[in-house]
């Protein structure tokens, strides 16, 4: 007889939490600044005709840069360094590259450069780091951590020296990178860095998220109020993802052939549930922006019940939270939602894949 | 062993006037004859089984030695194999085939390579504007690498990459290397990707096709190695 096939799901990992803008243990300052690379963010609210203006102002006009073919030895440049990694959150991470098939590199706002290298470019590149946490068994990848504000990584010292000859002479790695750049001093202009590239003969593009709204009528919405969230958290986030898919959750839709899906009870109708989209690269500062605003917006008459914001993380980060490691595996999914109501209080999803550590 | 001849001082008369005063000298009649102070002076001083026996000799005309012989340890077994060799631990311990760390510079190797650079050409017979020949893989597989200055290009251990120097002395499993700061490392070849250079030719080397004692090598039949990963 042959041996049983063995289908278990892949281990994900969902944390909720619940809390209070207003505690002063709340730890939501944490979790949105220290997962840096954000690739989208979703706005969902119930009873609204349309996202508010000052949500929107303040997510479309952030604006981030893509670099074509930058030689990482521009990265751990002196000049660089001072100039922007130690004077302002610099966030970069490689752009269209796989992170469980190619190599890939980040910079981190707390001014380290991560790479995310498989075997044969580790033994080439004459580096140390370490070995991924996520391939012990089967293909070997290895992460290498250059601190880049270290008083000791400085020219002429050893450790810098050799980095340097690693990324010139030894290989001269190239990447496009996906950057912005948060200046301590806000009288500087966040676009020196895309000036900086550009004037050493750079291909730099400047972009602007891409915003998609969609609002739904008479939809069935769960009542969150009613709801005990204790026993039903899953089913709650499960509703928001279908949201964000737009899946058809009706009650005659159950008997679909493709979705047999309905919204959890309790539920009621509601005239109408916006959801809103922003694709692009956001700063942790952008999303804690938002998550401010919808708080003031609450507070306003006639306010919505709840809104929440719904934050993806980029999948091919070789980082999730706080810098730890990060793996794509099935998904490579790092997503965190803040549902948030009137009163300050807010449920709080972080949701990861298997290649990923508890947030 | 000459006779005493009867002229010499021991067997000479007694002066003159020593025998005419030898009742005042108290000295015994015996002593003038010299037979008879000798068998008193063997019974004094002889075993009186060794007497025997040598009485016994004396009449089967044997010489006997008279004094207690102590007889001779025989060789022990070990001994008896004749010289005897360094055991592995021992041959270790005395270390005499290790390259002194001190005072390796890499100018005072140079000579060293520059002959090996003659000797390598002529080995692969290189003209710098062909190919190698074809047999050149066989022949780079038992050449002798003392003198080539080898830089590892690859390796399991990223620290290593980048070394280069003047191989000064080759074991089993490494490569002693001189580099031109004058340090001596020693590098594994099992787990390196080496390459040398020579008359335009970038020669890549995979450490593991070496993994044998240099005497060996030069004489070893290779099989083909399924993998070259490290």
């Amino acid at each position: 007889m042959a041996a049983p096939l063995n289908f278990n799901s892949p281990k994900n990992l969902l944390v909720f939490e619940q809390s209070s803008f207003s505690n002063e243990k709340s730890r939501h300052k944490t979790v949105i600044g220290d997962h840096y690379f954000n690739c989208a963010v979703e706005v969902c609210s119930p009873n609204v005709a349309q996202i508010p203006t000052t949500v929107t102002a303040s997510l479309s006009p952030s604006s981030y840069y893509i670099v074509r073919n930058l030689p990482l030895s521009r990265l751990i440049d002196k000049e660089f360094i001072e100039a922007f990694v130690r004077n302002g959150a610099f966030y970069a991470v490689s752009l269209n590259t796989r992170i469980d098939v190619a190599n890939s590199v980040a910079v981190l706002p707390t001014g380290k450069l991560v790479l995310s290298v498989d075997k044969d470019m580790y033994e080439t590149l004459g580096l140390e780091g370490r070995r991924s946490i996520f391939s012990q068994t089967r293909e070997r990848k290895f992460v290498i951590e250059v601190e880049l504000t270290k008083p000791s990584f400085t020219p002429g010292k050893k450790n810098y020296e050799r980095t340097k000859w690693c990324f010139s002479e030894r290989l001269n790695l190239r990447f496009d990178f996906v950057f912005t750049w948060v200046p301590h001093d806000k009288s500087i202009c966040s676009s020196s860095v895309g000036k900086y590239f550009s004037g050493m003969g750079l291909s730099v593009s400047s972009c602007r998220a891409q915003m998609m709204s969609n609002t739904m009528k008479d939809v069935c919405v769960p009542d969150l109020l009613a709801l005990n969230i204790l026993e039903n958290s899953q089913d709650l986030f499960e509703w928001l993802g279908a949201v964000s898919c737009y899946i058809d959750s009706e009650e005659e839709a159950s008997n679909d052939f493709v979705s047999m899906y309905t919204t959890p009870s309790p539920c009621n109708i509601c005239t109408q549930l916006t959801h809103a989209k922003w694709q692009g690269f956001f700063t942790p500062e952008a999303i804690a922006m938002v998550i401010d605003e919808i708080r003031l917006y609450l507070k306003t008459p006639d306010h919505p019940p709840w809104a929440s914001v719904t934050v993806h993380g980029y999948a091919d980060s070789p980082v999730s939270w706080r810098g730890k490691e990060h793996g794509y595996h099935q998904g490579g999914e790092n997503i965190y939602t803040y549902i948030v109501f009137p009163n300050d209080n807010y449920w709080l999803y972080m949701a990861v894949g298997s290649h990923d550590v508890c947030p | 062993m000459s006779t005493p001849t009867q002229d010499s001082a021991v067997y000479s008369e007694l002066p003159a006037g020593v025998k005419r005063q030898a009742t005042q000298l108290k000295l015994a009649d015996d002593v003038r004859d010299g037979s008879a102070y000798l068998s008193s002076f063997l019974r004094r001083h002889v075993a009186p089984r060794n007497l025997a026996t040598a009485a016994a000799a004396n009449d089967a005309h044997q010489v006997v030695l008279l004094d207690t012989v102590v007889p001779k340890k025989r060789p022990s077994s070990l001994q008896k194999k004749g010289r005897r060799q360094l055991n592995a631990r021992e041959r270790r311990g005395v270390d005499c085939f290790a390259a002194s760390t001190a005072r390796q510079t890499y100018r005072t190797h140079v000579p060293l390579h520059t002959l090996w650079r003659g000797y390598m050409r002529s080995l692969l017979q290189l003209e710098p504007s062909r190919a190698l020949a074809a047999d050149a893989q066989h022949r780079l597989l038992k050449a002798d690498y003392h003198g080539c200055v080898l830089t590892v290009a690859r390796s399991r251990c990223p620290s290593l990459v980048g070394v280069a120097g003047i191989v000064l002395q080759e074991t089993r499993c490494t490569w002693r290397l001189v580099t031109r700061e004058d340090r001596l490392v020693t590098v594994p070849k099992a787990t390196c990707v080496f390459t040398f250079e020579l008359e335009g030719h970038v020669v890549t080397l995979y450490g593991k096709h070496f993994v044998h004692r240099p005497a060996d090598r030069c004489s070893k039949k290779f099989k083909s190695k399924a993998t070259i990963d490290l």
